[in-house]
C-alpha cells in the first residue's frame, strides 16, 4: 500500500522564454498509516508535487503510481486515484459552494456514483470524524466560522472514504485553538491507518507533527528524513526561505559552546537538559 | 501612556446587521501618537471589527470613535478620517489595483489629488521605506508574496497617513516574508508613525509598546507585550497560544535558571545562559 514517485520532473511553459522548472528528478515513496510532511519556499514545488499525487496534472517525466495504478494522461484508472487520495487545497472552505453541511459533504460520494441509501453512512461518518454532529447538517456552510468551515471542506473530502489525505498548508489563517483542533484531528485520521500529506512552508510545524519530512527546494529533493535528522541537516546547512524554529536555534547555539543538550524543537526536552546542566 | 489621543474609543458596541450577538462590546480604547500598539484575539474575537472601526469603515451602534478628535459617525468625517489613517489588509492579491509597483503606489496620492511632483516623490518615498525601490517598473503579478505586502504598505504609505492599521497582513506569508515586513514596521515606528497592528501569532508583538487582547467582543487584557507572557495569566483561556521559545524561558525564569527580565527569545536567552561557567 504505497504511492510510489519516481525521478518526477515537471516544468511549466516548456520551451517559452517563461520556462520553470518546477520539479527536478524527485523520488519518494509515500505509505499509509504514516504523516509525512513536505516542507518548502514559497515556489520551491510543493503545490505542483501534490497536485501529481491526485493526477491533477500528470508527470512529463518519471512516474507516479498510487497503489499500483500510473498517474498518467493514457490512465483507465483516474478516478480511481482521485478517489484514493483526496486533496484538500489551501483555503478550501473558498470552494464550499452547497446550501446545507450535508449537502456539501454528500456531493463527492454522489459524484462518484455511491447509493443513495450509503451516502448518509459516508457524510454521518465523515462529518464524525471532523467533530461536527447532526445538529450542523441542516446548517448553512456559510454561516459557520472560519475553522468549522474548514472541517466541512474537509469533510467533503473524507466522503470519498480516500486512502490518502493531501493537504496544502491547512492551518493557514487558523488561529492558535483552530490549528491545535485540525492537527489533532488529522493525528487521529493517521492511527485510523490514512497517509497524512502535509504541504506546508511551516518547518516548527512540519517537526512538531510528522513521522518524515521532505525538504523540498527549487524543485529538488532536498533531503528527507525523521525531524530529528532534518533538523541536524538544516542547522548544518541553511536553506533559502526556511526559518528554523527559535528553540532549535538556541539548542544549536547552545551545543556550539559546549553544552551538551540535544538538538531539538521541543522547548520541554530542552529545558529539562538545560535544567539539569546547570544544576551539575 | 501620555501624549496626544489618535484614537479615542468610547464606549463602543458594534453589532453587524441580522446576527444577534454583538461583535464588539462596551469597548474604552485609547491609542497614542507614535504608538505601536498590538490587538490581538482568537478568530471571532472582534479584532478585524475593532480594525474598520478605526477608520470609519465600520461605525459604532453604540458608544462614538473619536479619529484624531473626528467623530466617525458624521459623514463629514469620513474622507478627513481616511486620510489620517491607512489600512493594510491581509490579502496582498486583493489589494493591488495598478499593473506596475510604481503605478499601484502612486493611485492612493493621485486619489487624493495631489500633484504630480509630490505624488512621485511620495512614491519614490514608500518604495524606499519598505525596500521596493529597486523593484519601481517590475509587474505587480510577479512579485512574490512578502513583496506584494510590501507593495500594499507602500500604497498605504504614499498617502503620508499619519497612522496605519494592519489587520494580520503576514497571516498568509512565509516566515521569511514575514520578516520582511516586520522590519519595515520597526522603520516606521522608529520614524514615529502611530501603528495598529493586529494579529493572533504572540511571537510578532514583542516589539510592540502595548498589547490589548481582545476576547468575546471584550477587552479581557492589556499592558507591555512581554507580561502577557507570565504563566500565572493563562492566555490559553482566550484562544491564545504561547510560543515554543517562550514557553522554554518561562520554565527556565521559574526555576531560577535565568532573571526574568531576560528577554523571551533565543538571544536574550542564549546571553543569560552564557553567564554560567
Amino acid at each position: 500500500m504505497s504511492i510510489s514517485v519516481k525521478n518526477l520532473t515537471y516544468v511549466y511553459h516548456q520551451g517559452t522564454p517563461l520556462e520553470t522548472i518546477a520539479l527536478d528528478d524527485i523520488e519518494l515513496k509515500i505509505h499509509t498509516a504514516s504523516w509525512l510532511s513536505i516542507v518548502g519556499h514559497t515556489g520551491s514545488g510543493k503545490s505542483t508535487f501534490a497536485q501529481h499525487l491526485n493526477a491533477l496534472i500528470f508527470p512529463q517525466k518519471g512516474e507516479v503510481e498510487v497503489e499500483g495504478m500510473k498517474v498518467g494522461p493514457e490512465s483507465k484508472d483516474l478516478r480511481n486515484i482521485r478517489q484514493k487520495v483526496g486533496l484538500v487545497f489551501q483555503y478550501p472552505e473558498q470552494q464550499l459552494f452547497a446550501e446545507t453541511v450535508y449537502e456539501e459533504v454528500a456531493f463527492a460520494p454522489r459524484n462518484w456514483g455511491v447509493k443513495d441509501d450509503e451516502i448518509g453512512e459516508r457524510v454521518e461518518e465523515a462529518l464524525g470524524a471532523v467533530g461536527l454532529d447532526p445538529s450542523y447538517y441542516a446548517r448553512n456552510p456559510f454561516h459557520l466560522s472560519g475553522g468549522e468551515k474548514r472541517r466541512v471542506a474537509i469533510a467533503s473530502v473524507l466522503s470519498a472514504r480516500p486512502l490518502y489525505l493531501v493537504l496544502d498548508e491547512p492551518t493557514a489563517g487558523l488561529d492558535a485553538l483552530g490549528r491545535k483542533d485540525l492537527l489533532g484531528l488529522l493525528a487521529e485520521l493517521r492511527e485510523t491507518g490514512m497517509g497524512i500529506i502535509l504541504i506546508t512552508h511551516d518547518l516548527e510545524l512540519a517537526l512538531s507533527c510528522s513521522e518524515q519530512i521532505m525538504i523540498i527546494e527549487k524543485g529538488k529533493k532536498l533531503c528527507c528524513g525523521t525531524p530529528d535528522e532534518i533538523l541536524v541537516r538544516l542547522l548544518d546547512d541553511k536553506v533559502h526561505g526556511l526559518v528554523l524554529p527559535e528553540t532549535a536555534m538556541l539548542a544549536s547555539k547552545l551545543v556550539s559552546e559546549g553544552w551538551g543538550v540535544p538538538l531539538t524543537s521541543d522547548e520541554f526536552i530542552l529545558a529539562r537538559s538545560i535544567i539539569e546542566k546547570v544544576k551539575s | 501612556m501620555s501624549g496626544q489621543v489618535i484614537f479615542d474609543l468610547q464606549e463602543v458596541s458594534f453589532t453587524y446587521p441580522g446576527n444577534p450577538i454583538p461583535a464588539l462590546k462596551n469597548i474604552n480604547l485609547k491609542i497614542y501618537k507614535g504608538e505601536w500598539l498590538a490587538l490581538i484575539g482568537s478568530n471571532g474575537s472582534g479584532k478585524s471589527t475593532l480594525a474598520k472601526l478605526l477608520n470609519a469603515l465600520l461605525i459604532p451602534s453604540q458608544g462614538a470613535c473619536f479619529i484624531c478628535g473626528l467623530d466617525s459617525r458624521e459623514t463629514e468625517s469620513l474622507w478627513p478620517i481616511r486620510n489620517q489613517v491607512a489600512m493594510v489588509f491581509q490579502n496582498p492579491d486583493n489589494q493591488i489595483v495598478g499593473s506596475v509597483v510604481e503605478d499601484d503606489t502612486a493611485f492612493g496620492p493621485e486619489n487624493q489629488g495631489l500633484p504630480a511632483p509630490l505624488i512621485r516623490e511620495r512614491v519614490t518615498w514608500a518604495l524606499k521605506v519598505t525596500g521596493m525601490d529597486d523593484l519601481t517598473r517590475k509587474a505587480t503579478y510577479a512579485l512574490s508574496g512578502g513583496q506584494k505586502q510590501r507593495l500594499a504598505i507602500s500604497g498605504a504609505l504614499a498617502m503620508s497617513p499619519p497612522t496605519i492599521v494592519f489587520d494580520e497582513p503576514t497571516a498568509m506569508l512565509d516566515p521569511q516574508a514575514r520578516r520582511e515586513i516586520h522590519e519595515v514596521l520597526e522603520k516606521l515606528h522608529d520614524q514615529g508613525m502611530t501603528i495598529v497592528y493586529i494579529t493572533h501569532r504572540l511571537e510578532e508583538i514583542l516589539h510592540c509598546d502595548r498589547a490589548v487582547v481582545l476576547d468575546d467582543g471584550l477587552i479581557q487584557w492589556q499592558g507591555i507585550p512581554r507580561d502577557l507572557f507570565s504563566p500565572n495569566l493563562h492566555i490559553e483561556k482566550w484562544g491564545l497560544e504561547m510560543p515554543s521559545i517562550v514557553r522554554l524561558w518561562s520554565i527556565l525564569s521559574n526555576r531560577k535558571i535565568i532573571d526574568e527580565h531576560v528577554e523571551p527569545d533565543q538571544e536574550g536567552i542564549f546571553k543569560a545562559l552564557c553567564q554560567y561557567p
